[in-house]
């Protein structure tokens, strides 16, 4: 994994909440009440727009790697049609016991700042063998 | 905090694939069987935030999306194909374990007054 990208941006993107993305997430919940945890639930983070460009912007090696830990934080649930600008930081990294660890953060605002989401995501790298 | 524990059916493979579109996250230890081996795995995985959408859609079901602020959840083992997901209450939030009664994360929930 990339050192010194600490306090840095990966990128940053508008995405609309659109009622096929809800109804994709909901179909994957498959529940009574998916249609609803799907408006909680982000579509974007790291992964956009497609996780091989965030593996490749941190340099991460796959076969190493694993997901310890999600924050997620909601101001309230996305609504249908709305715009929302999301942007993907580095907040933290380190290294301990032989392993480095990625703190990836993700805010979701409204076109007028409204902080409507937000999530910390810690990735690990471990050691190679 | 008056969550009840729920088990959710089974997690099938559509469902981790259906994911994966949703999310655009293909990450091939959740939908390459023998990448997922060759990583250690005894199988693919559900991705870390499927795991985490199914139980937060388990409170949601009890207390609805308006009122969750926070869900703060340390993954502790891999979510596997075919295996149910407890959501079972605990001391400031709740606990995910799959059918054999694995802890697979830990939640701690915030929720609006």
């Amino acid at each position: 994994m990339k050192e010194g990208l600490k306090g840095t941006t990966l990128f940053e993107v508008q995405r609309t909440i659109d009622e096929q993305k809800l109804e994709e997430l909901a179909t994957a919940l498959d529940s009574a009440t998916a249609a609803q945890t799907a408006t909680l639930v982000p579509f974007f983070g790291p992964t956009i727009p497609g996780e091989a460009l965030f593996v490749d912007l941190l340099g991460i090696d796959l076969t190493r790697a694993l997901l310890a830990g999600i924050s997620y934080s909601f101001a309230r649930p996305f609504r249908v049609g709305e715009s929302v600008n999301v942007k993907v930081s580095v907040e933290d990294f380190y290294e301990k016991s032989g392993m480095q660890f990625v703190v990836i953060l993700t805010e979701a605002t409204g076109t007028d700042g409204e902080a409507i989401h937000s999530h910390k995501a810690t990735f690990i790298e471990r050691g190679a063998a | 905090m008056a969550i009840a524990e729920t088990t959710l059916p089974a997690l099938s493979r559509q469902q981790i694939a259906r994911y994966a579109g949703a999310v655009r996250d293909f990450n091939p230890i959740h939908v390459d069987e023998e990448f997922a081996k060759a990583s250690g795995m005894p199988s693919a995985i559900a991705h870390g935030p499927l795991t985490l959408a199914r139980a937060l859609d388990a409170v949601v079901a009890q207390i609805g999306a308006e009122r969750i602020r926070g869900f703060d959840a340390r993954l502790k083992a891999p979510y596997f194909p075919g295996q149910t997901l407890t959501v079972a209450p605990v001391e400031g939030g709740v606990e995910l374990r799959d059918g054999s009664g694995t802890v697979l994360a830990t939640v701690a929930l915030t929720l609006a007054d």
